[in-house]
């Protein structure tokens, strides 16, 4: 046996298109629905024989097992078959069609072809019968019916090629022609599967091998294949489990295609694990096929039917195969018979028996009423009822009850236990898609060594080939489906508007814009606005813009109003201050696992008065939206006021509009009152632009108290507070006169000036309305000249809330250590500004 | 002995991509060419960054793209970033007619290699090369020589595609494909069920065995 070629074949691992399984679940469902389009189907014939030998290697050749007939150099030389009409007599049944190879041919052919059964070869086939073997007319048989060249397309052209020969070969019987010179043997099958059970029956055999048992084996194959065939044949695998040996040759034609040589073994006999029972199965692919053969020993008596079944269940349950290098298979994954496109060979002794008498199977195998026998067989009857081997075929069954006969002889068991005959010894397969023609199905009566007789079936077995071409593009079109589908039940929505235009944008003025969001895919959308930031902050206190809401969900059709809302606060304004006039963002709106949209928002920032540094106040010199005249070389170090215009604007106005307001109602927090936010733009607009007051409009206490309002606002957004940072902790040391005299001529001149003005304002309000007004004037103003940072965790967002209601300095959380403390230094600056006031007053 | 798991299904290798490139150069063109094998005259300008996926097979891989369309508009500039972060793939598209676009196209490569994915793919896709076949060379502003030269040397894939009559959009995303590092990415991410894999005899770790 060529030994290079079984490496080749164990090693060959190209085949590039295992793909068809084992991937993503809907690659694998779109070519399954595609296969046909990528793949061809090839006939590749194989040959399944079992044979139960009864506790040793046969000592009769193999070739009639095998081959249909004997090789001529033997049946010369060696010893002659049983002869049949010794079996005849010796068993008192007829001696069967089984012998014969032309029998079986026609039997089988009968089955299909009236024609042939009635037409004139069936007389001659008496002829044939009668007599001993026909060396020279089997040859020529053989030699036309296997020399089908193994690209046959069915095996009806296979049936009519051995029919066609048959009739020739009667014919030249009939003509009595000399004898032709012997033609060497044609393979019988391009696969060749041999199934053997009870090679030895030693209990030794359970926990070791010998090895010699396999190699006696092999060369008995061998020696069945004869000279000129076993050049043609390679070892695809041989395996042995105790008793039961199964090996598979594969002709050179198919050797090239035959991959992924596998083997596994069951044993299920005594104690459930012994291998006395079980199976052995070798599986490989062939072309893009994967073929199992299975060769199993069922348990045995005739009253263990359900115990048979119970074996092929737990065979199949169990049985996993390893790759020839040991490593494990990917589709062990599931037990055998789900591997739907497995194409399953199981043979062997099932062991199942006739329910029915001794005597009445003989009498009816005498009668040649086989069908009629086969009524009462269990293994169909465990196919039928679904108990065992669901989904099996088998071919018909022409030959007698392979079962049991006395050693040597072809008579049914004369012993004293009178066994009743059954056929045991079957070869069945399944395959849901792929079609099995049964070519040959027959006994082999000549063997005398064992109490069964050999069973050899050829098959014509459709195997796929794929197209890789053909296949590449299949895998193309699922995957261009799947994005189709993925594509279209990817979120999808529309936004009314991308652009949004906020024309001119004030300090405190809220502007409100919708935009309008449609689920216009197929599957719900969470939506949500991200950030371009990389971390995005909630209380950003420069954010001057808020979605609401600013996250969702919407069902295919439904829509959502998503208001836009700005606000500038005084802190926020500070940036924009600097940015200079254009006031935009862009709103990242994303689909979850979708799009995102951009929504621009642009606006005309109009510059404030508010959280500008005094220093800059003072050089704009005018209003800040009015755009200084550059002075021409003057540019002098000395800004060209001391006191920014704006503050001087507040004051005249509060000086000549409001000394009769009670001071904590001027500057302190009432609530709002309608109008209020109205008046507070006129006046802001008014500073912004240096337009002057519209008296007319801020008459009466709301006026002042819009004005003072504003006052306030100033002083708490000053980029620098009035009395700096560093210079607060001086002016709450320093005692009222001259310290704190000194202290103020400490700060900047703008600073400095600033200050008094505030303190003159002051001056001439409790000049008006007395000395408690002192208190309130020092409540409100010594936080807000000198700035105390609320403590951590209090910060408002984007201190609207604060700016708005003027909430300064009265948080509403209930004390901690740290809110004592910031009230303390609050009164400090209160009683600073106290101080202040009074030097002041006394200087 | 203990019933082997069944194999997760295998999930494609997912490589991020981001078409960039100036306003009205056709990048939404190609996708929609590549994806849905449509063309449209006049397209809205993409105001956001669409996203589609499209799958190819790569040798025993399969590739799922996710594919960023971003809007080529310069004040959409600054949120490039978002869309080129994490991008194993990009594809930079100018107008074969415009030397401005190619110019912008330039600028984007010289961003992507400054600041986007140490090994990420870039592309360079000449698009609407239609326009040269109907109209002759004349209209041509971009010598192709000219682009693949930059791009030899800047280490970028090039064609010249046209997103409507589908000349090279197949082929850039292909050529893309076969030239993401996989083994790097599969290792990084050190998942080892990464990946289609279409060959079932690959070795797969042992299981238990019935002995």
């Amino acid at each position: 046996m060529d030994r290079s070629r079984v490496a080749s074949v164990e090693l060959q691992d190209s085949n590039p298109v295992a793909a068809a399984t084992d991937t993503s679940t809907w690659l694998h469902h779109g070519l399954k629905k595609r296969r046909a389009t990528f793949t061809t189907r090839k006939p590749v014939s194989v040959w399944i024989g079992t044979w139960n030998v009864g506790g040793a290697i046969p000592s009769a050749p193999l070739d009639h097992w095998v081959l249909g007939r004997s090789l001529a150099h033997r049946s010369k030389s060696k010893r002659p078959p049983l002869s049949v009409s010794t079996s005849l007599s010796a068993s008192g049944a007829s001696p069967g069609s089984d012998d014969s190879p032309d029998t079986t041919n026609l039997h089988d052919a009968g089955l299909t072809s009236p024609l042939v059964a009635n037409g004139p070869p069936r007389l001659e086939l008496a002829h044939l019968l009668d007599g001993s073997e026909s060396v020279t007319s089997f040859e020529s048989l053989l030699s036309s019916a296997s020399s089908l060249d193994f690209s046959v397309a069915t095996s009806d052209d296979l049936r009519r090629d051995s029919l066609a020969s048959t009739v020739s070969t009667v014919s030249s019987v009939t003509a009595a022609k000399p004898p032709l010179p012997p033609r060497p043997p044609a393979p019988p099958a391009e696969i060749l599967a041999f199934g053997f059970q009870e090679v030895d029956v030693s209990t030794d055999v359970y926990f070791a091998h010998d090895p010699a048992t396999i190699l006696d084996l092999k060369a008995k194959i061998i020696d069945g294949l004869g000279p000129h065939l076993e050049k043609q044949y390679a070892l695809v695998s041989i395996k042995q489990l105790a008793g039961m040996i199964v090996a598979v040759l594969a002709h050179e034609s198919v050797v090239p295609y035959i991959t992924e040589v596998e083997s596994g073994y069951v044993g299920c006999g005594i104690m459930g694990v012994l291998g006395n029972k079980g199976a052995v199965a070798i599986r490989f692919k062939v072309f893009d096929t994967r073929i199992c053969l299975v060769n199993s020993h069922l348990a045995a008596d005739q009253n263990q039917a359900e115990r048979r079944d119970s074996d092929f269940h737990e065979i199949c349950r169990r049985l996993v195969f390893k790759r020839e290098d040991g490593s494990s298979c990917q589709t062990n994954d599931l037990p055998l018979l789900f591997l739907s496109r497995t194409m399953v060979f199981w043979f062997g002794d099932l062991n199942y028996r006739l329910e029915s008498t001794y005597n009445d199977v003989l009498a009816g195998i005498k009668a040649s009423r086989v069908p009629h026998l086969l009524q009462r067989d269990q293994l169909g009857h465990s196919i039928r009822t679904g108990r065992a081997f669901a989904g099996f075929q088998e071919a018909p069954i022409t030959f007698h009850p392979t079962y049991k006969f006395d050693p040597g002889t072809n008579r049914y068991d004369t012993s004293e236990k009178q066994r009743t005959p059954a056929w045991c010894d079957r070869i069945l397969w399944r395959h849901p898609t792929l079609n099995v023609t049964p070519v040959k199905y027959r006994s082999h009566m000549r063997y005398g060594d064992s109490d069964h007789k050999p069973v050899s079936a050829i098959l014509t077995v459709e195997t796929e080939v794929i197209d890789q071409d053909k296949y590449a593009l299949a895998v193309k079109e699922v995957l261009r489906e799947h994005d189709k589908w993925e594509n279209e039940f990817i979120p999808e929505a529309s936004v009314s508007e991308q652009l949004i235009d906020l024309g001119e944008v004030k300090v405190l003025k809220p502007v409100v814009r919708t935009v309008e969001l449609r689920n216009t895919g197929k599957i719900p959308v969470s939506w949500f606005f991200a950030s371009a930031r990389p971390t995005p902050t909630e209380d950003d206190a420069d954010q001057w813009m808020w979605t609401e809401p600013s996250k969702g969900y919407l069902e295919p059709g439904e829509r959502q109003s998503i208001t836009i809302r700005i606000l500038v606060s005084p802190v926020a304004a500070r940036n924009l201050n600097h940015a200079g006039s254009a006031l935009n963002d862009i709103l990242i709106l994303r689909l979850e696992h979708g799009r995102d949209f951009f929504i621009s928002v642009e606006g005309r920032w109009l510059k404030t008065c508010l959280a500008q540094s005094l220093q800059s106040l003072c050089d704009t010199g005018g209003a800040v939206r009015v755009d200084a005249e550059p002075q021409n070389g003057t540019s002098s170090e000395e800004p060209r006021h001391s006191v920014p215009q704006e503050l001087q604007v507040l004051s005249k106005f509060i000086l000549a509009h409001a000394m009769d307001v009670p001071a904590r109602e001027l500057w302190g927090n009432n609530g709002e009152e309608a109008g209020d936010e109205a008046m507070l733009e006129t006046v802001l607009d008014s500073l912004d632009t240096g337009a002057p007051l519209d008296e007319a409009r801020l008459a009466g206490t709301a006026g002042a108290r819009s004005v003072a309002r504003v006052m306030l606002l100033m002083f708490e957004y000053l980029e620098v507070p009035v009395i700096p940072d560093q210079d607060q902790e001086m002016f709450v040391a320093s005692a009222e006169g001259s310290p704190m005299l000194e202290a103020v001529a400490h700060l900047p001149v703008v600073h400095r000036a600033t200050l008094l003005h505030l303190l003159e304002l002051c001056e001439s309000l409790i000049d008006k309305q007395g000395p408690d007004t002192l208190a309130v004037l020092a409540e409100v103003f010594g936080p807000l000249v000198m700035r105390v940072p609320l403590p951590s965790g209090l910060a408002t967002s984007g201190s609207i809330s604060s700016v708005a209601g003027l909430n300064t300095a009265t948080p509403m959380t209930s004390p901690s250590k740290e809110m004592k403390r910031y009230r303390t230094k609050i009164q400090a600056r209160q009683l600073a500004f106290a101080r202040l006031v009074q030097t002041l007053q006394n200087s | 002995m203990s019933a082997p798991q069944p194999p997760a299904a295998g999930t494609p290798v997912q490589v991020k991509l981001v078409l960039l490139g100036q306003a009205a150069v056709g990048k939404s063109s190609l996708v929609l060419r590549f994806v849905r094998n449509e063309f449209q005259e006049n397209r809205e300008p993409t105001i956001g960054a669409a996203f589609l996926t499209q799958k190819c097979k790569v040798d025993d891989k399969i590739v799922k793209f996710e594919i960023w369309d971003t809007a080529g508009q310069e004040r959409f500039h600054s949120l490039a970033p978002m869309y080129y972060r994490n991008a194993l793939a990009a594809i930079v598209v100018y107008d074969v007619t415009s030397a401005q676009s190619f110019d912008k196209a330039k600028s984007w490569v010289k961003e992507l290699q400054l600041q986007g994915s140490p090994n990420v793919v870039i592309a360079l896709a000449g698009n609407k090369i239609d326009i040269i076949k109907s109209e002759g060379e004349g209209a041509r502003e971009v010598p192709a020589d000219e682009a693949q030269a930059y791009a030899n040397e800047a280490g970028l894939l090039f064609f010249e595609t046209s997103a409507k009559d589908g000349t090279g959009v197949e082929a850039i995303f292909n050529d893309i494909a076969k030239k993401i590092p996989f083994e790097q990415i599969l290792a990084k991410a050190n998942a080892p069920r990464q990946g289609v894999n279409l060959h079932e005899a690959q070795p797969t770790p042992p299981q238990n065995c019935a002995c």
